[in-house]
């Protein structure tokens, strides 16, 4: 594709996203604090489960499990609520034409929002109060995000199509999902986990995505943060390889199985 | 008006295939894959989808002044080569090029945000169809006025009917003249009423174009709008030439052509 398309989908997608926001949060700022409130409350909920009740023996738990805990909550959001993003236009995609990339990608781009204002609205408070306080790598935690940008923007991509063949995907990923919470290192850090079972954590993406960005805001015992962000990096570029070809073999079938 | 110099052709179409795989058609969902897999896993995995040809070796040119109407029975391929023609899919062999922007409308009953208002969707759509963020405002209000929707323009649009919604996109996608203009089968969604009107309207647009393709199963249309017939059957051009001759053709073609491949 030109480099011309490529503008045109995303200044689509950018006024798309901006005409959904409205649509959101046209009445009242309620609409806004709702997105909120799902990341603030799971953050409650489990923050006195492990800290409090299971008394999980980790410095600075509250700094530690929001670092992790608000970039998994953005990811599993942006991926379950893009999967149907195409599907749910069909009409609009058979009647004119626009690239199906701008449904998705407005939809990660809507998300990416309620992701920012998480970050600025809960993460730097909880900073503030952290045992540890704020460290100089905090400054790197917008290029660290960018293999978490890359892969979860990916990974949408990836579903938003497979769910037009497959119907049921959405469903699939939400049980997926629950499982892969408790097995991706998110609410306890990755050196709890046995040597023998170490590969399930090198071979989960999520964990790959998260950590660099999760790194800059926790001085952690992950080490050295050039690897992780080479890692991710490594991650996001893969999953974006497997969702191209994936595209490039389906984008007709596309258009008879909507 | 119909010349063939070189300078003149607004979209080249050349050898063009397209095939879908049958296998679309067998599961929806990934349960139904994962019982298909487990009681026939060698053809499941193994077995290589069997392709339904839709197109099967389609040249077309388009010149300057052409009012081509597209006719063919169901199943021949008419939707399909207006969605390659305009960009929406590629086909598998073959290629198209063309010299202007190709706008092509498929259906007018939708809107792009549905909680959104008539016109909001009206503004988006604009952004979205005519691929430019300045489309200019005058040119909206324009749109909107002529739809005659009145207060209805600031209700949500999922509230409009089907006749409603397809004024409002029928007066916006008929507010300036294009290149290319590909229009399949959109008259039917409004009211009778409406039709005459936005019928002059389209028309005007259809004369300020460059060029139009025209898909219908109307022969009268045809013969009001068009200077050029293709007939398509089974995914290959029987007929191109003028539309009274073309017209005559379609409507001697044996009904049993549907479905024989």
């Amino acid at each position: 594709m030109q480099l011309k398309e490529w503008q045109l989908i995303w200044y689509q997608s950018v006024d798309l996203t901006f005409a959904t926001l409205k649509s959101r949060y046209r009445k009242t700022l309620a609409g806004f604090v709702w997105v909120l409130l799902n990341p603030i409350i799971m953050f409650g909920v489990q923050s006195t489960v492990f800290r409090t009740f299971l008394k999980l023996e980790i410095r600075d738990y509250y700094l530690f499990l929001v670092s992790g805990l608000i970039p998994w909550v953005f990811m599993s959001q942006t991926i379950q609520m893009g999967t149907p993003s195409i599907l749910s236009s069909s009409s609009l995609l058979k009647a004119f034409k626009l690239h199906p990339l701008v449904l998705v990608t407005s939809s990660v781009l809507d998300n990416l929002f309620n992701f920012l204002f998480a970050i600025a609205l809960i993460i730097i408070p909880v900073i503030q109060f952290s045992e540890s306080g704020f460290n100089g790598n905090i400054f790197l935690a917008p290029l660290f995000l960018l293999p978490f940008v890359i892969g979860t923007f990916a990974m949408t991509c990836f579903f938003s199509l497979l769910n037009v063949f497959y119907r049921d995907t959405n469903f699939v990923l939400g049980f997926a999902f629950s499982i892969l919470f408790f097995l991706t290192p998110i609410f306890y850090p990755a050196s709890y986990v046995p040597e023998n079972y170490r590969w399930m954590i090198e071979l989960n993406p999520f964990y790959h995505l998260i950590s660099p960005f999760r790194a800059c805001l926790y001085p952690t015992e992950n080490g050295n943060l050039a690897i992780l962000f080479a890692k991710g990096m490594a991650w996001s570029l893969g999953l974006s390889a497997v969702t191209i070809y994936y595209w490039r073999k389906k984008r007709n079938e596309l258009f008879i199985a909507l | 008006m119909n010349s063939s110099s070189p300078s003149n052709i607004l979209l080249e179409a050349k050898n063009l295939h397209l095939d879908y795989p049958i296998r679309l058609y067998a599961h929806t969902g990934l349960r139904d894959a994962f019982i298909e897999a487990t009681k026939h896993p060698w053809e499941f995995f193994m077995r290589s989808p069997e392709n339904l040809p839709i197109l099967k070796g389609v040249d077309l040119e388009i010149h300057r002044g052409d009012r081509i109407g597209l006719i063919g029975v169901n199943g021949a391929g008419k939707s399909s080569l207006c969605r390659i023609l305009c960009g929406m899919i590629r086909p598998n062999i073959g290629s198209v090029t063309t010299h202007g922007e190709v706008e092509a409308i498929f259906d007018v009953g939708t809107g792009i945000l549905p909680e959104l208002t008539g016109r909001e969707n009206a503004y988006l759509l604009a952004r979205l169809f005519f691929k430019t963020r300045d489309v200019p405002k005058d040119i909206v209000e324009e749109a909107l006025a002529f739809s005659e929707l009145g207060p209805f323009l600031d209700a949500a649009f999922k509230t409009y009917s089907k006749g409603m919604q397809a004024r409002l996109v029928l007066s916006l996608i008929s507010s300036t003249p294009s290149n290319i203009l590909i229009l399949d089968e959109v008259f039917d969604g409004a009211d009778v009423f409406f039709k005459d009107k936005i019928a002059a309207r389209m028309m005007s647009k259809i004369e300020r174009s460059d060029a139009v393709v025209f898909v219908s199963h109307g022969p009268d249309q045809i013969l009001q709008l068009c200077n050029r017939v293709i007939i398509l059957s089974q995914g290959t051009v029987i007929f191109d030439g003028p539309p009274e001759e073309g017209v005559k053709k379609y409507l001697a073609m044996p009904s049993q052509a549907f479905g024989q491949r």
